[in-house]
């Protein structure tokens, strides 16, 4: 009987650890919620990066200065931070390569990419204008 | 009449009359009754003297009990299971694959949750529950003989005894494999604990009456 005691005090006490730590690591509902805000700033920013090459393509493989929406690209696109109304960085760090970047909250978990830079929260994309088939 | 209800009537009616029951036994060996059918068939009934064959507590059934017991074991599964499930998350962050720490993070934030929201849930069910069958053991010891009760009993051992083997496969496999890191090692022991404390706390359940079997 005692040990039957102590089975499920270890129990109840496996739940409370793993419940707790959960709590610990994964963060309070702000901090779901801060994920969520990251991942809708992310789709912006892919949205953005197809505007640009877009831009480029049309302006025959040139990148744009600044983004703006383009007649001949129609894309929706977002150009400020629908949260904090913060807009979006785009530099053109030479012909063929540019970076978008926002105000990611938490960057670490968003889904790792060989072209986002999680510690400046920049998507660093490498231009390749489009090659017209006759 | 089925054979079972056939034999436990002989028996009684031989009882009745004042037969002993080596010869009973006997007459029921030479009908071609087995050995354990026919001790099962006299421990039905206890000889007091100067009294019709009485019978003793024989394992009951019943739809209450089932419904209490399958929810028992539906919230013992589903805690055991999220344990496992959270603890593999929190390792996965803490111990993340050598040249994979950029993953560490990505998608272990919502399993975790969801595993916190299940054991927010069951965990306290199997507890109010595994509680609640405590005291009605301990208020009428003849709970002990439910069918339902050893059956989930039996199942979680089962369970608990398939993932306790399947764990010590998977160790086994990565040493031979040469995979047998802490992270692994780690998971490992994650499920032997969880799989040992079921295995510890339905012991008795399984074990049941002595004169229920």
């Amino acid at each position: 009987m005692r040990a039957d005691r102590l089975t499920l005090w270890l129990f109840v006490a496996l739940l409370a650890a793993a419940v707790v730590l959960g709590l610990v690591a994964s963060g309070g509902p702000g901090t779901a919620r801060a994920e969520r805000r990251d991942s809708e700033r992310m789709m912006n920013l892919r949205g953005l990066a197809g505007h640009v090459q877009c831009v480029a393509n049309a302006a025959g493989g040139r990148l744009p200065e600044a983004i703006h929406p383009d007649p001949a690209c129609n894309q929706d696109i977002v150009l400020n931070d629908p949260f904090d109304g913060t807009p979006y960085r785009y530099e053109r760090s030479s012909d063929t390569s540019f970076r978008l970047c926002a105000g990611f909250e938490r960057p670490q978990v968003l889904r790792p990419n060989r072209d986002f830079e999680a510690s400046s929260g920049c998507l660093v994309v490498d231009y390749k204008p489009a090659t017209r088939t006759p | 009449m089925r054979a079972a209800d056939q034999l436990t009537a002989f028996v009684q009616a031989a009882l009745a009359a004042g037969r002993g029951r080596e010869e009973i036994a006997a007459a029921l060996t030479a009908a071609g009754w087995s050995a354990p059918e026919i001790a099962a068939a006299l421990d039905a009934w206890h000889a007091a003297p100067g009294l019709p064959p009485v019978p003793r507590p024989r394992p009951y059934v019943s739809a209450g009990e089932a419904f209490f017991y399958a929810l028992l074991f539906a919230s013992l599964a589903m805690t055991a299971w999220h344990l496992v499930s959270l603890f593999h998350a929190l390792i996965d962050m803490w111990l993340p694959d050598n040249g994979r720490e950029d993953w560490r993070y990505y998608g272990a934030s919502s399993s975790i949750r969801w595993a916190v929201a299940a054991l927010v849930v069951f965990g306290p069910l199997f507890l109010w529950l595994h509680a609640r069958a405590a005291r009605a053991q301990a208020a009428d010891p003849g709970r002990g003989r439910s069918v339902v009760r050893r059956w989930v009993g039996y199942l979680a051992l089962f369970l608990a005894a398939c993932s306790l083997l399947g764990d010590l496969i998977a160790v086994v496999y990565a040493f031979l494999s040469g995979d047998l890191t802490l992270r692994f090692l780690l998971k490992a022991l994650v499920v032997a604990a969880v799989a040992g404390v079921v295995l510890a706390l339905f012991r008795r359940d399984a074990e049941g009456d002595a004169h229920a079997r």
